[in-house]
């Protein structure tokens, strides 16, 4: 027994070591620029669906994009890093990425509240952030010269959200619930404060918070159905949200549940049972898989991941293909000149009008993305993802 | 307040349901610390793969496409047993690598072994289900989907197994322990080790078997949890295992009658807690923000002013 645990210390040890020399194999040379996109985003618990399709999106861009960074001599690769969904694991991969020279830019965070302390941590190297779904406020508001996002800020969604539910869905009175997060507690915020603004009861004051690690919500369903509350909006990420959702209807709740880009994944339909064809949520793509090149990308995607992509991996995509056009315009300028990390941070926030996926991409001074809009979907036949219902004014 | 209080009886019924999944738990927790005074964390893990247990025997009846066709009863009883014995084996397995060599060591020792098994089972059960199914968050197949509406309150069949099965295990292990053979040994071995051995009875044997049992009890409560609440993923034990020990110390560790008492009051203090803070208070403290808190708040006092818990007794310590 003890030589067994010997030998398993010392292979873990090892395996240790391996780990630590591969990632520290720098310097370039010759004529090819060698580069890495580092990723940041959950590949494991629960959010994983969710990161996995961002950090797949960011390695498709890079492969789609292979010939015409072979071109102007820039050899590009992917770097996953797995943040499991903990802000305390954002100085600790910040540590990581800066010490790894090749990294030229950063997609990420999932979310908002890992972005505060990875973003705070790579200011100093001058590494460039474009994330695919931080929406908390607070991100772009810091005067950060490297962070960048390209969804809307909560102070956008919400209040879409809150106004999708008078308008669209037509309910009178609503329930706000949250999962205690950056982005959750914000989002939710956000929408009670429009609510109140357009005469949209909240039945539960400025919404409550609720462990998104526990399984149990009868106690907060009996509270649901005892204020006869017509939706229940739900700030937060779909794993949560859908045994939220499954557990009130099936204690006969009847209204309609709405959230917002946290729950376009494909588990909140497998997930919250017979409540899915009346899940609400909002996005910043309309429609991407309708399109003729979102079709095409799913079946790119598909080929490569062996599953259909969540809409997150088309944001990853596209945050991806913001950095790789500002290496690719530096290496045009700068022809066989290894970008340092600030050349491509300045490039990065002088994006204009790029044609994304999802849709148009700029960023003005702060890091924010001006063009982008909110659309709100529904789940209709059990199937994911759910249809347009438009977008939200 | 009218309106607040119609929905009394409904709360307590919510409480009353939860409470006996926590008390299922709470009786494997108590029942190895009964003979090994040693608080096994990893109880909550295998009670976790109980429940994946349940879930791919309920996978497998759906695709063979039995669950329409056989009496529910058999997948509910097939599900329980396949789970049973699944986390008996994981039980039997983790008592002999983590816990058996390290059986001379400071009481410490054996805690920390168990915390680590207890993150090794989580991560262990993350890769299994991301390899085989692709993701770890699993809906399991509904079977007793009906409920039941008595005046105001709906209670759904599948608490209602819950609840049966809460008293029937509680009963069984009561009996077991007391009645047969084996169980006079446990209770010789929990008394005293050494004398005993002396006295005939294969200590590791006993100890072996004490986390077969226990692992089986978890492996139940597994299997009941992923009917009752048809989703599973590899961490609902944790906040759980959480609740069910201050359950059994709140009943009074390793008393089994006290365990199924804690469970049931810790239920429904939580119940009462979320749904009455906020009225209470006016609105300032959410009630489900705090829903935590009234276990760990009950674990607290009942440490402070009864530290042997309802059920217990004072007994030396024997540290």
């Amino acid at each position: 027994m003890k030589k067994l645990l010997a030998a398993l210390m010392t292979l873990s040890l090892l395996v240790m070591i391996a780990g630590c020399g591969g990632a520290k194999s720098g310097g370039s040379g010759g004529t090819t620029v060698k580069l890495k996109i580092a990723s940041v985003t959950p590949l494991s618990g629960g959010q994983s669906t969710l990161g996995t399709a961002i950090a797949n999106g960011a390695k498709l861009a890079i492969e789609d994009r292979k010939a015409d960074l072979e071109a102007v001599g820039v050899v590009l690769e992917p770097l996953p890093q797995d943040d499991l969904a903990e802000p305390t694991n954002g100085p600790t991969i910040a540590t990581r990425l800066v010490g790894d020279k090749e990294v030229i830019g950063v997609v990420g965070t999932l979310n908002s509240g890992v972005a505060k302390t990875l973003a705070p941590a790579l200011k100093d190297a001058n590494l460039v952030m474009v994330s695919p779904a931080n929406t908390a406020v607070i991100l772009t508001e810091s005067g950060y010269p490297h962070y960048n996002r390209i969804v809307a800020r909560d102070d956008y969604q919400g209040p879409a959200a809150a106004r999708a539910v008078k308008n669209t869905i037509k309910a009178k009175s609503v329930m706000v619930l949250h999962d205690k997060t950056e982005y959750g507690q914000g989002l939710a915020a956000e929408f009670v404060k429009e609510a109140k603004k357009i005469g949209l009861t909240v039945v539960n004051g400025d919404g409550e918070g609720v462990n998104p690690k526990d399984s149990d919500f009868s106690a907060v369903v009996t509270n649901l159905l005892n204020t006869k509350a017509e939706a229940l909006f739900y700030g937060g990420i779909y794993d949560t949200a859908a045994l939220i959702f499954k557990q009130a209807d099936e204690k006969g709740f009847k209204g309609s549940f709405v959230g917002a880009d946290g729950l376009d994944a494909e588990d909140i339909v497998k997930n919250s049972g017979g409540a899915a064809n009346r899940v609400y949520y909002t996005s910043v793509a309309d429609n991407v898989y309708g399109s003729k090149d979102g079709a095409a990308f799913v079946e790119r995607y598909d080929a490569a991941f062996k599953s259909k992509p969540a809409t997150y991996a088309v944001y990853g995509y596209d945050s991806a293909n913001v950095i790789i056009e500002a290496i690719i315009s530096y290496a045009k300028k700068n022809p066989g000149k290894t970008p340092t990390r600030a050349d491509i941070m300045k490039a990065v926030r002088a994006t204009k009008g790029f044609k994304g996926l999802a849709g148009e991409v700029s960023f003005d001074n702060k890091g924010d993305n001006p063009s982008a809009k909110v659309y709100l979907f529904q789940i209709q036949n059990s199937t994911y993802p759910g249809a347009s219902l438009g977008e939200i004014k | 307040m009218q309106e607040q209080l119609s929905i009394l009886p409904q709360i307590l019924t919510d409480g009353l349901i939860i409470g006996f999944l926590y008390a299922i738990v709470a009786l494997g927790y108590t029942m190895v610390y009964g003979v090994l005074e040693f608080i096994n964390f990893a109880h909550s893990e295998i009670f976790m793969f109980g429940a994946f247990a349940g879930f791919e025997v309920l996978m497998l009846l759906q695709k063979l496409n039995l669950i329409a066709t056989m009496p529910e009863l058999v997948s509910l009883v097939l599900a329980v047993l396949v789970a049973m014995f699944v986390a008996a084996a994981i039980g039997w397995t983790v008592e002999r690598t983590a816990y058996r060599p390290l059986r001379g060591a400071p009481r410490l020792v054996p805690l920390i072994s168990a915390i680590g098994v207890s993150f090794f089972l989580q991560d262990f059960a993350r890769v299994i289900w991301t390899a085989t199914r692709g993701n770890f968050h699993q809906a399991v197949p509904a079977i007793y989907t009906g409920s039941w509406t008595i005046g105001s309150i709906q209670v759904p069949h599948r608490a209602v197994i819950i609840m049966i099965a809460g008293v029937v295990m509680m009963y069984g292990l009561i009996w077991f322990v007391n009645k047969t053979k084996v169980g006079k040994a446990m209770r010789a071995v929990a008394q005293d080790r050494a004398t005993a051995g002396l006295m005939g009875i294969n200590v590791d044997r006993i100890i072996s078997l004490t986390f077969v049992v226990g692992g089986a009890l978890g492996g139940a409560a597994g299997a009941l949890f992923a009917v009752r609440y048809t989703s599973v993923n590899p961490y609902i034990g944790f906040i759980l295992g959480m609740k069910a020990f201050t359950a059994a110390v709140f009943g009074g560790i390793g008393n089994l009658a006290g365990a199924v008492m804690g469970g049931l009051l810790l239920g429904i203090f939580e119940a009462l807690g979320t749904a009455y803070l906020g009225p209470l208070t006016n609105g300032v403290l959410r009630g489900s923000e705090y829903k935590d808190i009234f276990a760990f708040l009950v674990l607290i006092l009942v440490l402070v002013f009864k530290p042997s818990g309802l059920l217990g007794q004072t007994t030396s310590e024997k540290v």
